[in-house]
């Protein structure tokens, strides 16, 4: 065999370059990262609140006690936050087992009362998991089942058997969902080993599906939920666009989902990176400054949500503005920065006309 | 009987009558070589004497090999392309499933058929594609193809593609060249006259119609962006780095700056290294592999493959023959020659010696095609350039950007929604594209002008249709390019529903 010095020279200096350069960083890695400072935690969080609302329903079901009652809504916010937090995260598992039609999906109270009142349905997990609609369940059902904040009446509803039951069992089942779902991650998702090696696997789509996400949630405030509601989006304000429960968390959730795009794009004060790395320093901090801008417009909406539509459009017709803003800059800037192609057909494309 | 070609002054021998041996095909004529010198001197007389040996040239009979091949990959590559479009689903897709079309100016009344005529539309193209293979009356079928092809085409001006424009003017040349003599059905039926020559220039025009794209590529990639920023280069290889040994090179800046300037040198120079004999084989290799590259990372579809049995019209006209014999000669080390088999020279793909087999007299080209082909390449010339009349950055307004060989010049994303006001009562309301688009419809005019102008006028039509008399429509157009901070695309006062395609009023583009 012939030593040949020009073939040594280039494969060492491919192997300088792949193995040690000191360029950007690997887009696997940055995924991989994002999945185990930001996705992961937020998924453990969710199933923790998840789980401690189940514990709070069930011990308000055994006392009927007020402060269990307030315990009850206070367990409720937490997991309505954390859930609002993940929204930005909705990728793999949460959309292959539609979790948000277990966990969190508008809800009927017509179709809740009317299982309630039938006798002849009996109460229990399995019905309430597997043999109901989505608009009977999830943290809307419990939501409306806990009832207004003040509302004392609400203990003697509760009084009711089934009623209580009702209550404790969908908590029970959202907790159930929400356990799942770090697992997937974390340990094994439909026999295919953990999502994150899926999510970070540098042949995949893990990209393109979170930043996705983010233009479709952020389309989601802005337009489905806010504009329609207020009336920028048609000749008619529908207010009913915005799905907010007896709680008024309707503001607080607005804030969770921003914070936890942030997250995802640039990081947490908590926990900084998310994309920022492939995003460069230019970027990620006009992202912060929207963020804060939008962050800020949100927190002057004085809850419930939908009443501040109908009380002080204003505002939230500036916070759906500042959002806007946040918006563009995510479907514009980082879709162009990372190359993520948006919901296309997938026709040859010679890419620029 | 006419000649079929003008002639030249001087006069020259007629087509005819030049000698239709392989050695006068390989050499100058005897009528060109003999051309008398200008009778008058000054620039005008050179140039007519310059236009006089060209037209000779351009008559020589030259091996008709190449022109047939190029004409039969090209009939087989429409074909399998409009196979390929069927099978994926594309014709439902792209033309039946949206409610309204994104039309180009002054087409706004192509609509497409219904099903399933659309889809037999698309067989019908195939298997023109065939009959252009085939030679089965390809004259009428390159016709009939551009027809059809140019209706499917100019249905959604979101799906306008460089390479389709390609795949129209092949067409065209195709229809006017006579490279349906040789290696054709109707040459072996009799239906025309069979030579396996054709006038060099034929040949000529084939491969000018592949320098263009190269040529206008190339000159599109000198710029800025381009050559200092390495854009769009840099976004798109950062996203190809799980490919498989480059993929950790990919996103390293200094990576994107060698493919940027080598893909300008490639695209402004390859024509010329095709040209010249030494460099053809190392310039075709080139060309293979820069194609196959590009095919690999991004979404090209057969673009490719086009471009790269298109290229081979660059090798001798015979090349077809003497590859063939190579390849004969070579499985000859290990079997029986045949007595005459293998004894020509000048083997291999770029060598001299013509075909033994040559003879005849080229089919003819008539005037009219003449003055077509003429045409045609004014037309090529000019439609490249015109955006240099345009003000502005083109790359952002993208005015001259249709059938300009502009390939892959810019990363743009795009936000786009509209403000709709009922002028009678002054009511403002916010409005998504997808209330007449699909979502890739949406996708494309976010980032391009006369899409959000399109749009624009049918979402107006939408309006008027549900009892808004006289809506005005206006545009929140953001676009993101080449990595830069987003900017406003189109002026947010220009009620765009209140002028015709062809009638917006200046500065309705803003600067990026």
């Amino acid at each position: 065999m012939t030593f040949r010095p020009a073939a040594a020279v280039i494969v060492a200096a491919w192997a300088l370059a792949a193995g040690c350069g000191g360029g950007p960083p690997e887009r696997a890695d940055v995924l991989g990262d994002l999945a185990d400072e930001v996705i992961i935690p937020a998924y453990e969080r969710l199933a923790a609140s998840a789980e401690a609302l189940a514990g709070a329903a069930a011990e308000l079901c055994s006392t009927l006690e007020p402060g269990d009652l307030a315990a009850a809504r206070r367990a409720l916010e937490a997991a309505r936050a954390d859930w609002s937090f993940s929204e930005a995260m909705w990728v793999g598992p949460v959309m292959e087992r539609r979790s948000w039609a277990v966990i969190d999906w508008p809800v009927s109270a017509e179709e809740i009362e009317d299982l309630i009142a039938d006798a002849a349905v009996e109460i229990d997990y399995d019905r309430l998991a597997r043999r109901i609609g989505a608009d009977q369940r999830g943290l809307g059902a419990v939501d409306y089942l806990l009832g207004p904040p003040g509302a004392a009446a609400v203990l003697d509803e509760l009084a009711d058997e089934r009623r209580c039951a009702y209550l404790a069992g969908v908590a029970e089942v959202i907790a159930a969902e929400a356990a799942l779902l770090p697992a997937d991650w974390t340990a094994d998702f439909e026999s295919g080993g953990p999502y994150r090696a899926v999510f970070a696997d540098p042949d995949g789509s893990g990209l393109d599906a979170v930043v996705n996400d983010a233009v479709f949630l952020l389309e989601s405030i802005t337009d489905l939920e806010l504009g329609a509601a207020l009336g920028e989006m048609g000749r008619e304000a529908d207010p009913s666009r915005i799905a907010e429960g007896p709680a008024g968390l309707g503001a607080v959730d607005l804030a969770g989902r921003l914070e936890g795009l942030r997250a995802v794009l640039i990081g947490t004060d908590e926990t900084p990176g998310g994309l920022s790395p492939l995003l460069g320093d230019d970027l990620a901090g006009s992202l912060a400054a929207r963020f804060a801008a939008a962050a800020t417009a949100v927190a002057a909406i004085e809850p419930p949500l939908l009443d501040a539509v109908a009380a002080s459009p204003q505002t939230v017709s500036a916070a759906r503005a500042a959002i806007k803003d946040l918006q563009i800059t995510v479907a514009t800037e980082v879709v162009s920065q990372l190359g993520v192609t948006i919901g296309f057909s997938d026709a040859d494309g010679d890419t620029g006309a | 009987m006419p000649t079929g070609i003008p002639e030249p002054d001087p006069p020259a021998a007629p087509v005819a009558a030049a000698a239709p041996t392989p050695a006068a095909a390989a050499a100058p004529t005897p009528a060109a070589a003999a051309a008398p010198a200008p009778a008058v001197s000054g620039p005008a007389a050179a140039a007519r004497a310059l236009l006089g040996r060209l037209a000779t040239a351009a008559k020589r009979p030259v091996p008709a090999d190449s022109a047939a091949a190029f004409r039969m990959a090209y009939g087989l590559l429409v074909a399998f392309g409009s196979i390929r479009f069927l099978a994926k689903g594309w014709v439902g897709a792209l033309y039946l499933e949206p409610a309204h079309h994104l039309t180009y100016p002054g087409f706004e009344w192509v609509r497409p058929l219904a099903a399933p005529w659309m889809h037999l539309h698309m067989a019908a193209l195939a298997g023109l594609g065939l009959c252009i293979a085939a030679g089965y009356r390809h004259r009428l079928a390159a016709a009939l193809f551009v027809v059809g092809f140019s209706y499917a085409e100019l249905i959604e001006a979101s799906l306008y593609l460089n390479h389709y424009w390609f795949v129209t003017l092949a067409g065209v040349l195709l229809w006017l060249l006579p490279v349906g003599h040789h290696w054709s059905l109707d040459a072996a039926r009799g239906r025309v006259a069979a030579s396996p020559m054709v006038p060099a220039g034929a040949v000529w025009a084939l491969r000018a119609q592949v320098a263009v794209v190269y040529g206008f590529a190339g000159l599109a990639k000198l710029n800025p962006d381009w050559l200092l920023e390495a854009q769009p280069l840099r976004i798109w290889l950062a996203d190809r780095t799980h490919l498989l040994l480059i993929g950790p090179l990919l996103d390293e800046p200094a990576v994107a700056y060698l493919a940027s300037w080598s893909g300008a040198f490639f695209d402004c120079t390859v024509v010329g290294w095709l040209l010249w004999r030494r460099t053809r084989p190392w310039a075709f290799a080139a060309l293979v592999a820069f194609h196959l590259a590009t095919g690999a990372l991004f979404q090209i579809g057969i673009f490719p493959g086009v471009m790269i049995l298109a290229a081979l019209v660059f090798f001798d006209p015979d090349w077809p023959r003497r590859l063939a014999r190579a390849a004969r000669a070579r499985a000859f080390v290990s079997g029986p020659v045949r007595a005459g088999e293998g004894q020509t020279g000048g083997e291999g793909l770029t060598g001299d010696a013509e075909p033994a087999s040559g003879g005849g007299a080229p089919p003819e080209v008539g005037r009219v095609r003449l003055a077509l082909l003429g045409l045609l390449a004014v037309v090529q010339l000019a439609l490249p350039l015109r955006h240099y009349a345009a003000d502005g950055n083109v790359r952002w307004t993208e005015e001259g950007y249709y059938l300009a060989w502009r390939v892959m010049l810019t990363e743009k994303a795009g936000h786009l929604e509209y403000a709709v006001t009922d002028s009678a009562t002054g009511d403002t309301w916010t409005v998504d594209p997808r209330l007449v688009l699909t979502d890739w419809q949406a996708a494309h005019a976010a980032t391009r002008p006369d899409l959000i102008h399109a749009a624009a006028r049918l979402i107006a039509d939408h309006y008027r249709d549900r009892g808004v008399a006289d809506p005005e429509v206006r545009a929140e157009a953001w676009v993101a390019m080449n990595g830069r901070p987003a900017r406003r695309l189109v002026d947010p006062g220009a009620d765009l529903a209140a002028h015709a395609r062809a009638d917006l009023p200046p500065g309705w583009i803003l600067e990026p």
